[in-house]
């Protein structure tokens, strides 16, 4: 790394805060046992609001992760209605979920009926149209996972949409969309962005997460 | 050469460096955390406004020096009343902000505000000379360094509140009629910038406010608005998911949370994706990984206050570690010893002990400042309240556990940095991301606000 190492071998770390990043992400993803656990040995504070519908979060998650995405929208709703009324692009994703799901079991004639009646109404938005007609194309395929869309069948995308889910719910109960540490990798990218661009050819890189865990 | 010199050649270079770092810690943590609150505080702001440097002679300030009237006729450009405030502006922060009332618009309304420079031409509007700005209330425009302005903004008059801020994050000055923002110019004026007034015609009468008082405009709701921005744009970074993950459990087995880490694999089994490979993403567990039952017990007992318990499996495990003595390592644990024996009230014995295991290091600089502080805790019949209580605190034996950690991370013979032992890849990214910062402020002359952890921490919450 090409920073002074003088300037932050000096700087002094809270472990106060260390902790609270560690549960940050552990509140974030559910892991209702890892946080107890951590607080019993490590003496960590017990945050405030963090059990606040853990469990119903955590349903929700893993019924999206493996693709029941008609469960995870009704317990979704059950929490509170305007949470995908006010994310369409969430709850597009969702959708397209279970439509997946039918053209995985090989329901062609049921996927197509589910994309026409509920996906269809998206694409009068240009935004919609394109991902719809991925989506769309899979059914052309007697073997999707063949297809060039095979990613839709991913469960990185699903992960990625369960993610999605996870962060509006966070939202919804006024808690933080992004884990303390993702903030933290993204501030660091930022910073030394501007570094490198006002140092110019002095300065230190751009941040790159490898090189710096590699130090 | 002394007794003492001989003892600390005797150890090894490595156990010199590792010990010695948690020493270092412990002692220095309390002090940096006032360092830091008091370097926020020292900055001066505007209060009142300068009754020296002003345009004599064609302005009166009132006693309170927070009102200036025009005194003089308007002849011409060079018999301006301007007066500026006493200290210029603070730079350490966001955004710094002031307000004028216009108590009495006068025969023109010829009124100003801005900032200028200390070497201001005092006779002249602020705005019409070089490196210096002014929004003024008869025509509403901006002038910036030259005779001409810039439409801007609406005039303003009798009644009306005008403020004038400087933007740190945006480097932009901005104006506000009546609790609104009017406009925003880009800020490229050099040194320290002070807030300004000016009245031009007869019987005109402003009153400033340097925050004694409530502004008319929301500035907390602005700056609120601020930093929402700015963390609207870090959000559009992505973070590979796998990363997260991996700092998280390289912490935990870096400190041998076997516990949690069990827990959390279990948890995280279903959730990340199976081709997660530590290596991949750069984390090496095969560092960390090594001896974590044995580092999971020790920590425990520590913190249980089990001193003698410990040291007995250290002797075990890990001999090389207490075989010398006067290591750092061994000094940390017989003054935990002490602290655990004062906690319970055993005085007498404290006192044994400390003449045992404790009187050698009291010649030692390094160590004199802990032995003097342990020995202190004697002297109090409520030690915890006490300006030595931190030893007391559950922090202190955090830091004693952290040392036997690091100690028995380095006997891995495949440890390949030794001062990987110290810390794990999330205080080394806290350390980096600190350091950036504090280097981009450099950068910027020392303006805008200071890194503060907590508030990237507490940056998501809205409302």
């Amino acid at each position: 790394m090409d920073l002074d190492p003088r300037q932050y071998e000096n700087v002094a770390i809270n472990d106060n805060d260390i902790h609270s990043i560690v549960l940050s992400y552990l509140i974030h993803n559910c892991y209702k046992e890892s946080v107890e656990s951590f607080i019993t040995s490590t003496g960590a504070k017990q945050p405030a609001d963090y059990l606040e519908d853990m469990d119903k979060r955590k349903r929700i998650f893993h019924f999206a992760l493996e693709g029941n995405a008609l469960k995870a929208i009704e317990l979704t709703e059950q929490l509170a209605k305007d949470i995908l009324e006010n994310n369409k692009d969430l709850q597009f994703d969702l959708l397209s979920l279970h439509f997946v799901e039918l053209v995985c079991s090989r329901k062609c004639t049921e996927a197509l009926e589910f994309a026409q009646t509920k996906l269809g109404p998206f694409g009068k938005e240009p935004k919609y149209m394109e991902k719809l007609e991925d989506f769309m194309a899979l059914l052309a395929y007697k073997e999707p996972e063949k297809s060039p869309m095979f990613h839709l069948l991913s469960l990185e995308y699903r992960q990625q949409v369960a993610d999605s889910l996870n962060r509006a719910i966070l939202a919804h109960l006024n808690l933080p969309r992004y884990t303390a540490m993702e903030r933290l990798i993204q501030q660091a990218t930022v910073v030394r962005q501007c570094l490198s661009q006002e140092a110019g050819k002095d300065g230190p890189p751009p941040f790159s997460l490898k090189d710096f865990l590699k130090s | 050469m002394s007794e003492s010199n001989g003892i600390s050649r005797r150890r090894n270079a490595g156990d010199q460096d590792l010990g010695l770092y948690f020493l270092e810690a412990c002692k220095g943590r309390e002090t940096k955390e006032k360092e830091k609150e008091e370097e926020e505080e020292e900055e001066e702001t505007p209060r009142e406004l300068n009754t020296i440097n002003s345009s004599g002679g064609f302005v009166v300030v009132s006693t309170d020096k927070l009102s200036v009237k025009y005194t003089s006729v308007n002849l011409h450009g060079h018999d301006v009343g301007v007066i500026q405030a006493n200290k210029p502006a603070p730079t350490k922060r966001l955004i710094y902000y002031f307000e004028i009332h216009v108590k009495d618009a006068g025969v023109k309304g010829q009124i100003a505000i801005g900032f200028t420079c200390e070497t201001f031409k005092m006779r002249r509007q602020p705005g019409w000379e070089a490196n210096s700005c002014g929004y003024h209330g008869d025509d509403g425009l901006l002038y910036r360094g030259h005779g001409k302005g810039e439409a801007f903004g609406p005039t303003y008059t009798s009644g009306d509140v005008v403020g004038a801020g400087i933007n740190y994050a945006s480097q932009e000055f901005f104006f506000t009629k009546n609790g609104q923002v009017v406009g925003s110019v880009y800020n490229d004026m050099k040194g320290p910038l002070f807030p300004t007034i000016a009245v031009h015609s007869q019987n005109e009468e402003v009153h400033v406010n340097f925050g004694q008082k409530p502004f008319t405009f929301d500035l907390k709701e602005f700056e609120a608005q601020e930093r929402m921005k700015q963390q609207l744009k870090i959000e559009e970074i992505s973070v590979p998911p796998n990363v997260s993950y991996g700092i998280v459990r390289s912490y935990l087995l870096h400190y041998g949370y076997e516990d949690t880490l069990n827990s959390f694999d279990v948890a995280s089994k279903s959730t990340v994706p199976p081709i997660y490979i530590a290596q991949e993403s750069g984390i090496d567990e095969q560092e960390i990984m090594y001896a974590l039952n044995h580092r999971k017990t020790l920590r425990q007992l520590i913190r249980n206050g089990d001193i003698d318990v410990a040291f007995g499996k250290l002797r075990e495990w890990y001999p090389q570690i207490v075989e010398d003595n006067t290591s750092a390592t061994c000094f940390l644990l017989h003054c935990q010893k002490f602290i655990e024996l004062v906690r319970v009230g055993a005085l007498e014995e404290a006192v044994k002990y400390g003449r045992i295991e404790l009187s050698s290091f009291y010649d030692l600089p390094v160590f004199k400042d802990l032995v003097q502080d342990c020995v202190a805790l004697l002297a109090y019949e409520r030690p915890l309240e006490s300006s030595v209580g931190y030893l007391l605190k559950e922090s202190q034996r955090e830091v004693v556990a952290d040392t036997v950690n690091a100690m028995i991370l380095s006997t891995n013979p495949n440890m390949k940095e030794s001062k990987h032992c110290l810390q794990s890849y999330l205080e080394r990214l806290l350390r980096q991301l600190t350091a950036c910062c504090l280097e981009r402020r450099s950068l910027n002359g020392e303006q805008g606000e200071a890194f503060q952890l907590q508030r990237v921490l507490n940056s998501g919450r809205r409302g």
